[in-house]
């Protein structure tokens, strides 16, 4: 059986090289504090974020309320169906105010934007109708 | 013509079309508040990481020098 030799090397400022090593691990643990920290600061931002949405949402509704309680654009010219469609508005309003602030439902992201992108071209032409 | 016409509103609407005004007024207010703090937010975790990246670099320097001298065996 082969006899295992070992072999040293001699390394120059020892403890320059311990002192680095030192520093090193307090660099690394300085940095995981630092991960805490930043894991933290991401929580608040994400519950401020949903804070803010739900706020976006009930000023959606409110102006919504606001757009029910204005006469609506065609009432002069169907002075009938317009009636019928103020009182629906109206009692629409009112399930407005009933209802508790949003909580998020977490839907499919791409189908809200299109919920949305739909809403956005309809007010846009709603807008085109009254500037010309 | 019909833009032109003047709007009228129910006096009783009126109320409430100023009380729905003012709650959409505090609400745009929170929504600046939040909206402000998130920037704050954000503003830290750049601050975080950017310590994060220093913190690396006087880590590959130190695994550096450490490498060095280990490269340099004392002479017998």
């Amino acid at each position: 059986m082969a006899e295992k030799k070992s072999f040293y090397v001699g390394i120059n400022n020892k403890s320059d090289l311990r002192k680095g090593l030192l520093e090193c691990s307090k660099e690394i643990v300085g940095i995981l504090k630092d991960y805490e920290r930043l894991n933290s600061i991401r929580e608040e931002k994400v519950e401020k974020i949903v804070e803010l949405n739900n706020i976006v949402t009930e000023i959606k509704q409110l102006n919504n309320a606001l757009k029910s309680k204005l006469p609506s654009e065609n009432i002069r010219a169907k002075a009938t169906s317009a009636k019928k469609t103020f009182v629906k508005k109206i009692t629409r309003e009112k399930n407005v105010r009933k209802q508790v602030p949003a909580k998020i439902i977490p839907k499919k992201p791409t189908a809200e934007i299109k919920k949305l992108e739909e809403e956005l071209s309809e007010i846009e032409e709603r807008l085109n109708k009254i500037n010309v | 013509m019909v833009n032109e016409m003047p709007v009228f509103v129910k006096i009783d609407e009126y109320k409430d079309v100023l009380e729905v005004i003012e709650l959409m007024r505090n609400k745009i207010e929170q929504a600046k508040d939040i909206l402000s703090r998130i920037n704050e937010l954000k503003n830290e975790e750049d601050a975080e990481i950017e310590s994060w990246k220093m913190g690396l670099a006087d880590i590959e320097q130190k695994v550096e020098d450490i490498d060095n001298s280990l490269m340099q065996p004392e002479d017998m």
